[in-house]
């Protein structure tokens, strides 16, 4: 058992590693994404500083490499493009780039003064460290901000300062995908990690309630039919089942929306709300729309396998024991549920790739509308880290379930295991 | 189709629904520009938007029996053309997957080994990409998208599932005592796989294939909807519904494309559990 698990863990990998490189060379085939940030207005100058800042000017496998974080770190190299900055600066007299008219100050004697100044990352942010003279000045920020809140300090000691050391940049820094760092957003000017962590819980909030509300109604249609097999009950749940497997969330969410929202006015037109409870009520559309496919394909299975389940032997032989029907119906239910709980994790995969639709109909602040927003700007960094955090969710979705059927079914184990 | 398909599939009252709508469907679509009344991209101010800049409702007009979109133009006219393309695409795309999918799905069944793993690997990972987002990237890059692109898309994301059932069955066929017979006999592999082999899968590729152009649909009018799929002024029923939801004052401009998205796929998938319960009839 353990070793199919490990087996299946590691294919499953493969397959994330293998759609992040294959993401990653068509995103940037697609388009410079310094373009789509700066806009077409920019300049070449711009665009260039953009792209160093970045690293967008290094060969693509080399970008690649040190996006995973086994080469040379990125960041780092943005780090050095500051430190470069920094030392350009000095040697210019002084003079910060961005603020040069700040502090115009040649040294008296007419020395180059120095700046010692340390890069170093602190938890997942960067801290840029100066030392002018006896004073230390801490900046804390990202790479794009940093230096520029501590300069006026820095500068402001630099006064009547003779010298000044230039301390190199230290890089051990840890960076990259496999130090569990996404790198950082260009539209976000945040690291892909927060930008992702601030909508994640609202994407799996909304998929929770989804997942609920599918169980729930899906597991109660398929009882109710399965109870009043062959009458018109049953004739009418399952219909309506089928119809609703046959639609769409971009042809509901939009009827919902049109007649819950704009007519009876019972729920929000979108947006995500404030407050938990809030969150929750603003959910409750889009998640009856995300649930309505599952709850449909849930209730099918649950009426075929509870009928088939109450034609067995031992449901018989309880029945003609004299037990009475809900009793009978709560033990032929446990057994109808086991294939439900396998199809679960493809309730997964349905819902990521449901996301992305609803929360454009309803305004869903969450992964699928960062995932639009990201690959229409070219937002590379978030589109890598929304495209990783769908990946590995798909591919253990479908290990959770390929564990739960063979832990459920010996048959499998042994296919597998041989 | 033998005889007992054919009759089972006669008394099921639910396929034979499917088939009714699938044909209408595609009847409609075939001759819809010779039914559509109007040109669907002519705007008809005059007529059709009333003084309020209102469009015209359905029966308000007659002639125009279904409406009119916001800038006046024949709503009926514009969902006959609309349903063409989406039928079209998801026709086109559906065969392309049959086509790999079969390929794929018997190769690997077939012959094992190498050739097994490496398109099951391929299943995976096509499995696992995220098509929407490809699909938006690639947009950007294609200026003029042509059907041709957004086909050959359907196509691939879309050849997966049939190639896994298709090689699962081809695995069981391989077993059989006339197969292994024939190879013994020298029988070449092209020859047993288009004689013996390719005969068995038959009925499950049918099934899926009916069921597979449902989900086309559903894909291409997705695409659509996201602005994704054809060009404006031409439509699809996904971007009429997209324009629809737009503009809730005029409830009609959605009703209409997202009933024929319903009824297509409702009547495609009918269609395919039917002829499923014909070919393999479990009870």
């Amino acid at each position: 058992m353990w070793a199919f698990i490990l087996r299946r863990a590691l294919g499953a990998t493969a397959v994330v590693f293998v759609v992040v490189l294959l993401v990653f060379f068509l995103v940037n085939w697609v388009g410079d994404p310094a373009v789509a940030t700066l806009g077409p207005n920019a300049g070449p100058e711009q665009i260039q500083d953009f792209q160093r800042k970045h690293g967008l000017d290094r060969p693509l496998m080399e970008q690649f490499v040190s996006y995973l974080g086994v080469g040379r770190c990125a960041r780092g190299r943005r780090a050095a493009a500051v430190e470069d900055e920094l030392t350009a600066a000095i040697a210019d007299g002084g003079h910060r780039v961005h603020r040069p008219h700040r502090v115009g100050e040649t040294r008296p004697d007419g020395s180059a003064p120095r700046v010692r100044g340390v890069l170093r990352p602190s938890a997942d942010r960067w801290a840029l460290r100066v030392t002018v003279g006896g004073r230390t000045f801490r900046s804390h920020g990202n790479v794009d901000t940093l230096a520029d809140d501590i300069a006026d300090e820095v500068l402001a000691a630099l006064e009547g300062e003779p010298v000044v050391v230039v301390e190199r940049f230290s890089r051990e820094d840890r960076c990259g995908l496999l130090q569990g760092d996404l790198g950082e957003s260009f539209g976000h000017h945040e690291p892909v990690a927060d930008v992702i962590a601030q909508r994640l819980p609202r994407t799996l909030l909304l998929g929770a309630i989804a997942l609920l509300l599918e169980l729930l109604l899906g597991v109660s249609i398929g009882i109710l039919a399965a109870y009043r097999r062959n009458t018109w009950v049953d004739t009418g749940l399952m219909s309506a089942a089928y119809l609703g497997i046959s639609m769409p969330t971009f042809v509901t969410g939009p009827i919902f929306l049109a007649v819950f929202g704009f007519y009876y006015g019972w729920f929000p037109l979108g947006g995500y709300g404030v407050g938990f409870w809030d969150h929750v009520y603003h959910a409750l559309l889009p998640g009856f729309t995300l649930a309505i496919i599952g709850a449909a394909t849930y209730a099918r299975v649950m009426r075929s396998e509870l009928v088939d389940t109450l034609r067995s032997d031992y449901i018989r032989t309880a029945a003609a024991k004299g037990l009475p029907t809900s009793g009978v119906l709560r033990h032929a239910v446990r057994n109808a549920l086991l294939p439900i709980v396998t199809m679960l994790g493809l309730s997964l995969t349905l819902l990521v790739a449901g996301a992305i639709i609803t929360e454009t109909i309803f305004g869903w602040p969450g992964m699928g509308n960062l995932a639009i927003r990201s690959i229409v700007n070219l937002d590379t960094p978030t589109v890598m880290g929304v495209v990783l955090v769908f990946a590995v969710t798909v591919q253990a979705g479908n290990l959770l379930a390929d564990i739960a059927v063979a832990l459920l079914d010996p048959r499998v184990r042994l296919e597998t295991s041989g | 189709m033998d005889q007992r398909a054919w009759r089972r599939f006669r008394k099921n009252k639910g396929a034979l629904f499917g088939a009714v709508l699938v044909s209408f469907v595609t009847l409609t679509a075939v001759l819809g520009p010779l039914l559509a009344p109007h040109d669907p991209n002519e705007q008809l101010r005059e007529t059709l938007i009333n003084d309020d800049y209102e469009p015209a409702a359905p029966f308000e007009v007659p002639g125009h029996w279904l409406g009119a979109d916001s800038t006046g133009r024949d709503e009926l006219s514009r969902l006959l053309h609309g349903g063409r393309v989406s039928m079209m695409v998801a026709y086109l795309a559906t065969l392309l997957a049959i086509a790999i999918g079969t390929l794929a799905g018997v190769t690997s069944g077939y012959f094992g080994g190498w050739i097994d793993f490496g398109w099951m690997r391929l299943v995976d990972l096509l499995l696992s990409l995220p098509f929407l987002l490809i699909a938006i990237a690639i947009q950007r890059v294609v200026e003029d998208p042509s059907l041709f692109f957004l086909i050959l898309l359907l196509a691939l994301l879309s050849w997966t599932t049939l190639a896994r059932v298709t090689r699962s069955k081809v695995m069981q066929v391989r077993q059989l005592e006339y197969v292994q017979a024939a190879l013994a006999l020298g029988m070449g592999h092209l020859r047993i796989l288009l004689r013996h082999v390719l005969p068995n899968v038959l009925g499950p590729i049918i099934v899926l294939g009916t069921t597979l152009v449902a989900r086309m649909i559903i894909f291409e009018s997705a695409l659509s909807f996201l602005g994704l799929g054809v060009d404006p002024p031409d439509a699809s029923w996904g971007s009429m519904l997209n324009e629809g939801r737009q503009q809730l004052a005029y409830p009609w401009l959605m009703l209409f494309p997202a009933t024929l998205i319903v009824m297509t796929v409702f009547g495609f998938n009918l269609l395919g559990e039917g002829l499923r319960d014909a070919f393999d009839p479990k009870e």
